[in-house]
């Protein structure tokens, strides 16, 4: 395989390509539910990415032999000579540190692929059953599934960088609730453990959970939310979870950074950014209160967006997004560090890609994407959830957050939510079918409190951006917090 | 059948690995892969292999530039098998044509079989079943040379020609052009052999302006490139950008509301993409849920105006005349004058349910009929309301009434006295397409939209009653 990605990056060369980067991938993909396993697939991609006159052509297929590397290099090396036009198009692009042969691995302790399906199968089986078990007078609808991947890329480029590296994802949804509820299209009697997003582990993080031990707390949930009051549509002070933290941070701050997208090359596939002119904005614009410090890295063990490299050969070096309220920074690949020289310059900061190249396989040409996101937690681990609740007198606590759908600007951000109200300081009933509703830097703004270091926890989320669409994973890390004066909109409409 | 039996006893190396000879594999060679994927079966029983072999091109713009250039080639090769009435329950899947992937995704199938316990919820399955043939006549012309050879030189020559447009208007472009050319095939031990090719063009193209206060969007795919006229899209992007400069918020609450062909498919997609299902709405599931066993096939749902129907031979409309189990896709009216005629099911259904041995697929295409007025016309008739280019991201938020939560994106105007009077700042709605389709005041001429899977979908513009703006973005 090395010699295979070797030959292509020759060819490139030959073919007139000042840079060039072979990414072959084979990536290994299942997906169970309760009682099997439903998708088993594997895939192969090979892809050639050249520039040429500042120009940038790629090439990819499924075939790997030396004739098609060769084939692919001089079709990319067209793709971008076509692209140029005999006109030269302005790029930075600085050298970085060749690797050389070298190879990673993801630390995980049990590669899933190593599990005997059968095992995995009936790990499902016993977790569904056991929620089946619980059933009381009102029979019970549960759901399972549980998603593993793994991606082996062997890189090289003309630089002279060449390695192997892998990565792991897994996956388990675990929910039950109650089928009468269900039936009626309602979402009110369901709970589930929201403890195995994507992460980048193996199978011990679904086998070693301990999944089983919160069914029972699960079916308590259920049970509290069956029984749900009206919006009471109004202005509040919220408490947020760690996990709706998460939700909100990933697109409002998260995709909102990426600066593919706040410059507008994404403007007609995902979006443009509310950070509309990046040069003026960074170091200067405000995106919340002095209590928000966001950052990006690609190192933590488990998460999902962990790498040793990126795409591009950069090896992902921790960034501070926003500091104390300020916007700092914004994720990068090798040309986009440039297109902020200016920025680097003034500030006295290095020119280099914060290694966030990424594609969802070899197949696909790499772009920007989301690296690991981290809420810095507050001071003080005296803050919790639960003492965040304990000091609202009237509010409503986000227990978690369904998904939150932003504009194309990641500014207007609606927050389907699992609700409940605070009266003194104490959780009340669950909230039917309710959002919040909220515009970006209003919320960071409004941010009063932020959970102290040891209520922070991670989850995974996907990311889709691009054309053709692409998928990529990466964590967030977040803190339980409390956040001023949002609106809460009700979702409902009697009569249908 | 020679081959057949004597594929599994050549030794590996006498045998040519399966390269395509063109950017996409042809009949004879899923034919010839089929044969050498049967050949490895071990343990009797029958086994299928479908085919999505696909060619594509992307070249991407921005800011008045070529951002990337790509192509690539690949093909998803699926296969189930069954042995003794255990079926594979669910996909096995490679990319790879080489022997060694082939043999492993028929070894992880049979083992797939192995795994199979009876669903208590679901039909007993008497897999294989002889399938229902395509109709002869059922012969889309979905294959476009047009689309074929327009090669990296064209595809760059046509975003030239945008760049220079967008640029004299001092404004900025960001676009896709896009290029597939797939063959789709179903192959079974039955035997069964289909194989269809087709094609798809796709352009699409933002224009903003420099201060990002407007901003306009236009785009159509259609199997024949010839039919996507470029310069018009761009001219109606440029026009949307610098009609929606600086607008002004309006207070959100129910308008009258003009939906162009490209809003109707952004609202009403969800159905076909999500709640056709006729078992799933038998079980109480989504929005044709009508009580224990029972959906809502016979009532009527939406205005009578409106008739919905997929034909694969629909000139505008065309689509590969099967599904991916080889179900083939016939003419279907899926709402007649307003009522719900059909919603899609298995042969597993069709042979416990309703004593046939067909099913009734969803291709996802759909053909919404309208009228006779221009987008124009039905502005004239409009003393206050607001016109809508497209939504963005609609998300449901409620199955069982198809609620969905999106906003409104490039281009958003208010309607004065049967005049456009001013651009409007975005809003965000929370509506559902089945309480629009039924308040509709007008519907105009039908036409070919953007989908962005490159579903074919033709929806006509409409100006409804009372839909619900609810309150007001931000975004531009």
């Amino acid at each position: 395989m090395q010699a295979l990605a070797a030959r292509a990056v020759d060819a490139a060369r030959a073919a007139g390509a000042s840079y060039a980067d072979a990414r072959l991938t084979i990536l290994r993909q299942q997906r169970f539910d309760a009682t099997r396993i439903t998708t088993d697939s594997e895939t192969f991609g090979v892809g050639v990415r050249v520039l040429v006159n500042g120009f940038w052509g790629f090439q990819s297929s499924a075939v790997r032999t030396p004739d098609e590397m060769v084939r692919l290099a001089r079709g990319a090396v067209g793709q971008a000579k076509a692209s140029s036009r005999g006109t030269t198009r302005e790029i930075r692009w600085d050298p970085i540190p060749v690797v050389k042969n070298e190879s990673w691995i993801m630390p995980v302790k049990y590669d899933p692929f190593d599990i005997p399906v059968g095992e995995r199968a009936d790990f499902a089986g016993d977790v569904s059953s056991y929620m089946n078990g619980l059933m009381d007078a009102n029979p019970m609808a549960t759901y399972v599934s549980m998603q593993f991947r793994r991606e082996y890329k062997v890189f090289a480029s003309s630089e002279g960088s060449s390695w192997t590296q892998t990565t792991y994802g897994t996956k388990g949804d675990f929910s039950l609730g109650y089928r009468d509820q269900y039936s009626q299209g309602l979402f009110n009697g369901w709970a589930s453990a929201n403890t195995a997003t994507w992460a980048g582990k193996g199978w011990e993080y679904l086998s070693e959970s301990g999944i089983i031990d919160q069914i029972p707390a699960m079916h308590d949930e259920a049970e509290q939310r069956r029984h749900t009051v009206p919006v009471e549509v109004n202005r509040y002070d919220m408490v947020f979870s760690a996990q709706a933290m998460a939700s909100v941070l990933d697109p409002t701050i998260g995709a909102a950074t990426e600066l593919d997208r706040a410059l507008g090359y994404e403007a007609n596939a995902s979006g443009t950014s509310y950070i509309r002119d990046p040069l003026a904005m960074l170091g200067t614009f405000q995106v919340g209160t002095p209590l928000l410090n966001v950052v990006a890295e690609r190192s933590t063990p488990g998460a999902v967006g962990t790498a040793k490299w990126d795409d591009e050969s950069v090896t992902p070096e921790s960034f501070q997004i926003v500091k104390d309220g300020t916007l700092i920074d914004v994720q990068t690949t090798r040309e986009q560090a440039g297109w902020i020289a200016a920025y680097y310059d003034k500030a006295g900061l290095p020119i280099r890609s914060h290694g966030c190249a990424n594609a969802e396989s070899g197949s696909r040409m790499s772009m920007q994407m989301p690296p690991n996101l981290q809420l810095l937690p507050g001071k003080s681990d005296t803050t919790t959830f639960d003492s965040l609740v304990a000091e609202t007198k009237n509010g409503v606590a986000v227990i978690s957050v369904d998904y939150a759908q932003v504009d194309h600007q990641q500014n207007g951000c609606m927050c389907r939510s699992q609700l409940r109200k605070i009266t003194n300081g104490k959780l009340g009933p669950f909230i039917t079918y309710a959002a919040v509703y909220f515009r970006a830097p209003q919320f960071w703004k409004n941010l009063l409190a932020l959970g102290g270091p040891s209520s922070a926890q991670w989850y995974g989320f996907q990311t889709f951006k691009g054309d053709p669409q692409q998928t990529t994973f990466h964590s967030v890390r977040a803190v339980p917090a409390k956040i001023k004066d949002l609106s809460l909109v009700d979702l409902g409409r009697g009569g249908w | 059948m020679t081959d057949v039996y004597w594929a599994h006893r050549m030794p590996r190396s006498l045998r040519d690995p399966i390269i395509p000879n063109g950017r996409f594999l042809s009949s004879d060679q899923c034919r010839a892969l089929a044969d050498r994927l049967f050949a490895m079966r071990s343990g009797g029983g029958s086994a299928t292999l479908r085919v999505d072999s696909r060619w594509g091109s992307t070249l991407r713009w921005a800011r008045n530039t070529m951002t990337s250039a790509a192509e690539w080639e690949e093909h998803t090769l699926t296969t189930t098998r069954e042995i003794f009435g255990a079926p594979t329950n669910g996909t096995v899947s490679t990319d790879s044509l080489e022997d060694a992937a082939l043999r492993d995704m028929m070894r992880r199938a049979e083992e797939m079989t192995r795994q199979y316990r009876q669903d208590p919820e679901e039909y007993p399955t008497s897999f294989p079943m002889a399938q229902a043939e395509v109709h002869p006549s059922s012969q889309p012309k979905i294959w476009f040379d047009s689309t074929y050879a327009l090669d990296a030189d064209a595809r760059a020559g046509v975003a030239e020609r945008v760049f220079s447009v967008v640029n004299a208007a001092g404004l900025i472009g960001a676009g896709d052009l896009s290029t597939y050319a797939s063959g789709a095939a179903f192959v079974s031990t039955e035997p069964i052999f289909r194989y269809y090719p087709y094609t798809i063009a796709q352009y699409s193209i933002t224009v903003r302006d420099t201060t990002g206060t407007g901003s306009g969007w236009a785009g159509v795919d259609f199997s024949d490139w010839t039919r996507i006229d470029v310069d018009a899209l761009t001219r109606v992007a440029i026009d949307k950008c610098e009609r929606s400069r600086n607008p002004v918020a309006v207070e959100p609450g129910r308008y009258t509301a003009i939906l162009e062909p490209q809003a109707v498919c952004d609202l009403f997609s969800p159905i076909f993409d999500r709640a056709m299902d006729r078992q799933a709405a038998e079980r109480g599931w989504g929005p044709f849920a009508a009580g224990p066993n029972m959906s809502k096939i016979g009532q009527r749902l939406l205005d009578r105006r409106i008739t919905i129907t997929a034909d694969p031979m629909d000139p505008d409309l065309g689509f590969v005349p099967f599904d991916w189990s080889g179900e083939p896709y016939v003419n279907t009216t899926w709402f007649e004058s307003g009522v719900l005629r059909q919603l899609s099911y298995s042969r597993l259904y069709g042979l416990h349910q309703l004593n046939k041995d067909w099913a009734l697929p969803n291709s996802g295409s759909f053909r919404m009929s309208g009228g006779t007025m221009s987008v124009a016309q039905m502005i004239a008739q409009v003393e206050r309301g607001l016109l809508v280019t497209r939504f963005n991201d609609p998300r449901i938020v409620d199955m069982r009434s198809m609620l969905l939560s999106m906003n409104t994106r490039d281009g958003l105007w208010l309607i004065e006295r049967g005049k456009i009077s001013k651009a409007v700042k975005n809003l965000h709605c929370v509506e559902s397409p089945l309480f629009v389709f039924n308040n509709v005041q007008f519907l105009g001429v039908p036409q070919r939209v953007y989908h962005p899977w490159a579903t074919p979908v033709v929806c006509p513009p409409a100006t409804v009653l009372d839909f619900n703006f609810a309150s007001i973005s931000d975004a531009v």
